[in-house]
């Protein structure tokens, strides 16, 4: 892959607005989804494979589900929960732009509000669900 | 020529498996389990390109990482292939 990009812009000196902070997280968005998505498959395996050693042996039975509320596996979860619906939702907006709808100044501002309204919505539907059926 | 052909491509590949990916998600969350694995790791791996296109600018490095990159994530799908079927 040969290619020559000019250098991107840095996020520190301008001033933050609706549309450009919406991009710069969906894109942080989607290397921390990708990130998580990667080290947990990592993860399984590298404790499958060396369950003989006792730190992870330790590690693995202390993920295990008990009575006792997770609170960290919960936060993790919330933040890939939160990661992901803000995505989705934005990346259901990129779609609309490729396609050629919604271009004008005013239309992408009310998208914007929108797509971070259903991110929200999405995630605390899917959060009170989960509560709710594994609680 | 070649170069922007190429660009094309994964701008057109990135939005349909975006696409593919809001269908599979919404319509058939476990039916398309196989299929999923597929278009998330496309999806994925497009957009780690795009990024790192974007922030390392020397052609060597970034072409060693994006081979590394690709061996590891086919590492990880062949594992994540066996974590469905069995």
């Amino acid at each position: 892959m040969k290619i020559n990009r000019p250098l991107s812009p840095h996020l520190t000196i301008y001033k933050p607005q609706l549309t450009s902070s919406l991009s710069i997280f969906h894109r942080i968005t989607g290397a921390f989804l990708a990130s998580m998505f990667l080290f947990t498959i990592f993860i399984i395996k590298v404790c499958d494979l060396s369950l003989s050693i006792y730190p992870i042996y330790w590690f693995v039975f202390e993920l295990q589900p008990t009575n006792q509320f997770n609170w960290i596996l919960f936060g993790l979860m919330l933040l890939v929960l939160l990661a992901f619906s803000y995505h989705m939702s934005n990346g259901i907006r990129h779609l609309t732009w490729d396609i050629g709808f919604g271009l004008d100044l005013s239309k992408v501002y009310l998208s914007g509000a929108l797509a971070i309204c259903s991110a929200a919505l999405v995630a605390s539907v899917t959060i009170t669900c989960l509560i709710w059926f594994f609680r | 020529m070649n170069t922007r052909r190429e660009t094309l491509v994964q701008w057109l590949l990135q939005r349909s498996t975006a696409l593919i990916l809001i269908i599979i998600l919404w319509i058939m969350p476990l039916q398309g389990l196989f299929f999923l694995n597929i278009v998330l790791f496309w999806h994925l791996h497009i957009g780690i390109e795009e990024i790192l296109a974007d922030y390392i600018h020397h052609e060597v490095t970034r072409n060693l990482i994006l081979m590394w990159m690709r061996i590891f994530l086919l590492i990880l799908m062949k594992y994540l292939f066996v974590f469905v079927l069995y």
